[in-house]
C-alpha cells in the first residue's frame, strides 16, 4: 500500500471550520478565565476565586446597571418594532404617494454609526438643542428629556427602526392579500383591514425583531455613554467602559465577570426567541395560488398620513443630521451668537493638520473596504462547508458562527485584548489593523454567515451533484456549480460588512492602539474633551464616504443589500 | 581617472561633514546643556516621531508644539486627548501586551504617577534643567511636572446674572440653598475622575468636613462633564448655566476665545486649587530620545514661555517676567489667590493614596448623584 497525500476537500474543510472555532474561542476563553482570577491576567501569581462575581453581585453600581439596561433595552425594542412595523406596512401595503422616498429616508440610519445620530439628537433635543430651545420659546417648557432612559430608548429605536422595517417588509410584501381582502369583503375599513389581519401575520417577524433589537439595544454603547453617564445613568456598556478602560486600576476581574453575565443573558434570550419561533407553521401564508398584492388605499386620509411621515422623517432624521452638519461649519453653536457670525472651516482643518483625525477615518474605510472583502471570503467558505457539505463538524461549525451575535461588540473587543495579553506573540497582530479586521470579523460573523447561508439552501444540490458525477470532489463542486450562483448574495454580504464595519467601533475600545485607531473612538474622544466641531466634521466626512460606498454599490453594482 | 575618484572622495567627506555638522548648527540648546546632548538629537533623527497621550487639548499645546517643531522639524508629533484618568491605565494595559504605546504621558493623576514609580514603569532621565527648578519639580527625576494649572469658576454671561456669581465655595453653597430650583440641572463641574477628583481633594484638605456639606447642596444641582471642553460647549449652548470647577486652560480653546466675553471666569476666593500636571517618559517608549528632548524643552525657559501661552500656568522662577500674563505664572496667580487660599493640588504624598482617593470618589458620587 502506498501512502496517498491528504485528499484537497477534507483538508479545506477542517482548516475553516478550525479557524472559525479558534477565532471564536480566542476571546471568550481568556474572558471566562480571566472572570474566575482574582488580578489581571498578566500578572503571575494568579489564583482562582469566585470574589469577582461575588463582587459583581454585591455591587450596587451594576444592580443599577442591570436595571437600567433592561428598561432602556424593552422600551428601545418595543418602540424600534412598533415604528419598522407601521413603517412597512405603510410602504408595502398602502397606496401611500412617494414611498420608495419615505422608504429610503426611512433607512438612512442604518448606513449611519449611531454616534453620529446622538450627536444630531443632542444638538436638536439636548435641554439646549435647537428644537428644545423652540420648544421653550412657544410652549415654555420641554415636553421631553433626552437624558433619560426613554430618551435614549428613543434615539436608539430610531437607529434600530431600519432593522425591524426590513424584517417586517419581507413578510409583509409576502403576505397573501387575499386575507385583506377577506376582511375588506366582510365590510372592514383599511384600517381596520390593517389592524386585524395584516399585524397579526406580522407576529414572527415582529418577535425575531423584537430580540434582534433588544440585544441590540444591550450592546448600544454610545448612547448610554454620551447621553446616560452625564446624569449617573449607568448601563452594561457604560459599566465596563467605565470598570475597565476610565478606573485609575482597571479592575478586569469585575469587567470580565460582568461580561460574562451579560453574555449568559443574551444566550438566554436568544434561546427563548428560538422555542417561541419552532411553530410558525400557521403563519405560512404563500401558496399555491398566486395573487397580485393588492394596495390598501388610504382613502380621504392620504393627505394627513403624508404630512405626518413627511414631519416624523423630518424631526427624527433629517434635522438630526442637519444639525450635525451645521455644527462642523461653526466655532460655536449658541443661542446667544447668530450662528453665521461664527462660520469656520477651523474643524476640517483640524482633521487635516493633525495626523490622528485623518489616520483614523482613513483606518476605518481601509478596515471597511478590505477587511469587509476579507470578512465576506471566509464567510462564504465556512458557510459552504456548514450549509453545504458532509463535514463530520457541521452542527458545531453551525453553532459556532452564529455564538457571536450573543456577544456585544465592547465585550468581543475585551475578549480579545485578554487573549492577545495571555498570548503576547500576537501582540503585534493586535497593534495594527488586521487586528481590528479579525475582532469586526468575529463580532459580525452571524450576521454575514446568516445573510450568506439562506441563498445557499435555496440553491438545488442537483447543481453540486452534476459536478460530483462527472468525478470533480466537493471544493470542483461548490466552486463551479454554488459560487457563481451565490453572486449576488455575496456582494449583498460585502456591502453589508462593509457599511457594518464602517460604523463599528466599540469592538475597537480596548484594542485600538495608536497608529490603528478608528473613526468612531476618536470622534467619541473630540467629543469628550469637547471638541464638538472636530467631532461633527469628521461625522460628516465619514456620512459622505458611506453615502458614496452605498450609491455606487446600489445604482452602479446593483448590489441590493436588503430583502 | 584616479583624480576624478579623488575628487568624489574629496565631496563625500565633505558631505559627511556637512551632515554632521548640520544638527549641530541647525537646533539652538541652553548653553548649560552637557556637551554630548547632540547625542540625544541625533539619536532623535533615527526615531519614528513621538506619541503622546495627554489630557490637554490640542489647543493648548498649540503654541508649544510650534517652538518644538521648529527647533525639530523631523519629528512627527502625535496626540491623543484622553481624559485625566484614562492616561495612565492606557498606557499600563498597552504596555503589558507588548503593543506599541505612547512614549510621553501628561496627566495630574497623582495616585496613577504614585503607581508607575512603584513599578518601574517610567524612564528615568535627569533632565538637564533641573537646577534651574524648584526641588519638587522632579520625584526621582522620572516624573516631573511642567504647570499647575488653577480650577476656576466659569460661567454664561448672558444667562448667569452677575449678582449670582459667588464669592467661595461657602457662599456658593449658600446661594444655592436659597434658589434651588434656579440652580437646578445648570450647574456643570469636571466628573470625579482626574482633575474634579483631585480638586475635590484639595478642597477637601483645605475646608474639611464643610466641604462635603457644601457638596451635598450643590452636588445634586450638578451634571459632572467629563472634560473642560465638554463644559465648555454647554455652557455656551446655554444648557449649563456655569461651572464651579473648570479648567483655566480651557479659556484657551479657540472655541473660548471665538465666544469672547460669552463666558466670564473668576478665581473661588475662599480656596482655589491649582493642580500639578505631571509628565513622564514611559519605559516601553520605542522613541525615548524624541520624549526627552519634548520633557527638556517643556522645562525650559523657551517651553514655559509657549506654554503659557496655550493658557497653562507654568512655574519656572527665571521665566516669570517673560510673560505678559502674570497670572499665567506661579508667582503671579499666588499673588492673585493670596497665598492662604492657594490650595496646591500635587506635591503632598497623602494625594498619590489610592485608597483615599477611592474613598473620596465614593464619597462625591454620594453627594453629586445620591449614591456611591
Amino acid at each position: 500500500m502506498q501512502l496517498s497525500w491528504p485528499k484537497r476537500s477534507p483538508v479545506i474543510q477542517w482548516s475553516g471550520a478550525l479557524a472559525a472555532i479558534l477565532m471564536v474561542a480566542f476571546p471568550l476563553v481568556p474572558l471566562a478565565y480571566q472572570s474566575f482570577l482574582d488580578r489581571p491576567i498578566y500578572e503571575s501569581g494568579s489564583l482562582l476565586t469566585l470574589n469577582n462575581y461575588l463582587n459583581l453581585f454585591t455591587n450596587p453600581l451594576f444592580h443599577q446597571t442591570v436595571v437600567n439596561s433592561f428598561l432602556f433595552a424593552l422600551m428601545a425594542s418595543s418602540a424600534s418594532v412598533f415604528l419598522g412595523a407601521v413603517a412597512a406596512i405603510f410602504v408595502n401595503r398602502t397606496d401611500l404617494p412617494f414611498d420608495r422616498l419615505w422608504r429610503n429616508i426611512f433607512l438612512w440610519p442604518f448606513f449611519v454609526s449611531t454616534i453620529i445620530m446622538v450627536f444630531g439628537y443632542i444638538l436638536m433635543y439636548g435641554p439646549k438643542g435647537m428644537i428644545s430651545n423652540y420648544m421653550m420659546q412657544f410652549f415654555g417648557f420641554i415636553p421631553w428629556n433626552l437624558y433619560s432612559i426613554p430618551g435614549m430608548a428613543m434615539v436608539s429605536a430610531i437607529h434600530g427602526a431600519p432593522v425591524a422595517f426590513i424584517f417586517c417588509s419581507s413578510s409583509v410584501v409576502l403576505a397573501d392579500s387575499s386575507l385583506e381582502d377577506a376582511a375588506r369583503a366582510a365590510g372592514a375599513g383599511p384600517y381596520r383591514a390593517i389592524g386585524s389581519v395584516t399585524l397579526p401575520l406580522l407576529r414572527p417577524s415582529l418577535l425575531f425583531a423584537a430580540v434582534l433589537s433588544f440585544t441590540g439595544a444591550l450592546e448600544a454603547f454610545s448612547t448610554p455613554v454620551l447621553l446616560g453617564k452625564p446624569v449617573g445613568i449607568l448601563m452594561f456598556t457604560s459599566f465596563l467602559y467605565e470598570q475597565g478602560i476610565q478606573a485609575v486600576r482597571p479592575d478586569y476581574g469585575l469587567v470580565a465577570s460582568g461580561a460574562m453575565v451579560v453574555v449568559a443573558l443574551v444566550t438566554g434570550m436568544i434561546v427563548v426567541q428560538e422555542r417561541l419561533l419552532t411553530n410558525v407553521r400557521r403563519f405560512v401564508t404563500i401558496r399555491g395560488k398566486a395573487t397580485a398584492p393588492r394596495k390598501i388605499r388610504l382613502g380621504v386620509m392620504k393627505p394627513m398620513v403624508v404630512g405626518l411621515v413627511f414631519l416624523w422623517l423630518m424631526l427624527t432624521i433629517i434635522l438630526p443630521l442637519g444639525a450635525v452638519v451645521l455644527r462642523s461649519f461653526v466655532a460655536v453653536l449658541s443661542p446667544y451668537i447668530p450662528f453665521w457670525e461664527m462660520l469656520t472651516l477651523d474643524n476640517y482643518e483640524n482633521i487635516i493638520t493633525n495626523s490622528t483625525n485623518y489616520i483614523s477615518i482613513w483606518n476605518a474605510l481601509y478596515i471597511a473596504v478590505i477587511g469587509g472583502a476579507l470578512s465576506t471570503t471566509f464567510l462564504i467558505l465556512i458557510a459552504l462547508i456548514g450549509r453545504r457539505s458532509k463535514f463530520p463538524g457541521k452542527t458545531i461549525l453551525n453553532f459556532v458562527a452564529f455564538f457571536p451575535r450573543a456577544v456585544p461588540s465592547i465585550i468581543i473587543g475585551f475578549g480579545f485584548f485578554m487573549g492577545f495579553i495571555m498570548f503576547p506573540f500576537l501582540g503585534s497582530i493586535r497593534s495594527t489593523i488586521w487586528g481590528l479586521i479579525l475582532v469586526y470579523t468575529v463580532r459580525h460573523m452571524p450576521g454575514g454567515f446568516g445573510n450568506i447561508s439562506a441563498p445557499i439552501l435555496r440553491i438545488s444540490e442537483e447543481m453540486d451533484n452534476a459536478v460530483r458525477v462527472s468525478g470533480g470532489d466537493w471544493w470542483t463542486a461548490v466552486r463551479l456549480a454554488v459560487i457563481p450562483l451565490l453572486k449576488p448574495a455575496i456582494m449583498s454580504t460585502f456591502l453589508l460588512l462593509l457599511v457594518i464595519f464602517t460604523k463599528e467601533y466599540s469592538a475597537a475600545l480596548f484594542i485600538m492602539a495608536p497608529g490603528s485607531e478608528v473613526a468612531g473612538v476618536v470622534m467619541l474622544n473630540h467629543w469628550f474633551q469637547g471638541e464638538a466641531g472636530t467631532a461633527t466634521a469628521m461625522s460628516v466626512v465619514q456620512l459622505v464616504l458611506t453615502a458614496l460606498i452605498v450609491v455606487f454599490a446600489s445604482r452602479v453594482l446593483r448590489v441590493k443589500i436588503y430583502g | 581617472m584616479s583624480q576624478q575618484k579623488k575628487a568624489s572622495k574629496l565631496i563625500f567627506v565633505l558631505l559627511v561633514v556637512a551632515f554632521l555638522w548640520t544638527p549641530a548648527l541647525a537646533v539652538a540648546v541652553p548653553n548649560y546643556y552637557p556637551k554630548d546632548y547632540d547625542k540625544i538629537i541625533d539619536a532623535s533623527r533615527a526615531e519614528k516621531g513621538l506619541y503622546i497621550y495627554s489630557n490637554v487639548s490640542t489647543d493648548n499645546w498649540k503654541p508649544l508644539l510650534a517652538v518644538f517643531n521648529k527647533l525639530y522639524p523631523w519629528i512627527n508629533v502625535k496626540l491623543l486627548d484622553l481624559g485625566g484618568s484614562e492616561v495612565l491605565p492606557r498606557y499600563i494595559a498597552e504596555s503589558q501586551t507588548g503593543t506599541p504605546t505612547a512614549d510621553f504621558l501628561v496627566t495630574q493623576s497623582a495616585p496613577g504617577w504614585a503607581r508607575l514609580l512603584g513599578e518601574n514603569r517610567l524612564l528615568r532621565y535627569p533632565s538637564p534643567e533641573i537646577p534651574h527648578l524648584p526641588v519638587w519639580a522632579s520625584r526621582q527625576e522620572t516624573v516631573y511636572s511642567f504647570s499647575a494649572d488653577p480650577a476656576i469658576m466659569a460661567w454664561n454671561t448672558k444667562i448667569f446674572p452677575a449678582d449670582m456669581v459667588p464669592k467661595g465655595m461657602a457662599d456658593f453653597a449658600e446661594k444655592v440653598q436659597k434658589k434651588p430650583d434656579f440652580f437646578r440641572g445648570r450647574l456643570t463641574s469636571y466628573n470625579e475622575g482626574a482633575f474634579g477628583g483631585y480638586s475635590a481633594f484639595g478642597f477637601y484638605k483645605h475646608h474639611g468636613e464643610k466641604f462635603w456639606n457644601w457638596l451635598d447642596i450643590i452636588g445634586p444641582m450638578t451634571r459632572p462633564g467629563s472634560s473642560g471642553g465638554d463644559q465648555l460647549e454647554k455652557m455656551l449652548s446655554g444648557e449649563y448655566m456655569m461651572s464651579w470647577n473648570f479648567s483655566a486652560i480651557n479659556l484657551a480653546s479657540s472655541t473660548a476665545k471665538r465666544a469672547g466675553n460669552l463666558i466670564g471666569w473668576k478665581y473661588t476666593e475662599d480656596g482655589n486649587p491649582v493642580l500639578v500636571r505631571g509628565m513622564g517618559i514611559t519605559i516601553k517608549a520605542a522613541n525615548p530620545n524624541s520624549a526627552k528632548l519634548l520633557l527638556d524643552l517643556l522645562l525650559s525657559q523657551e517651553g514655559q514661555v509657549a506654554l503659557s501661552k496655550g493658557n497653562m500656568t507654568v512655574y519656572r522662577p527665571d521665566a516669570a517676567d517673560k510673560i505678559p500674563e502674570p497670572t499665567l505664572h506661579l508667582a503671579g496667580l499666588i499673588k492673585a489667590i493670596g497665598e492662604k487660599n492657594m490650595i496646591v493640588v500635587g506635591w503632598d504624598p497623602e494625594y498619590g493614596d489610592e485608597a483615599k482617593f477611592k474613598a473620596l470618589q465614593a464619597r462625591w458620587r454620594q453627594a453629586v448623584f445620591g449614591k456611591k
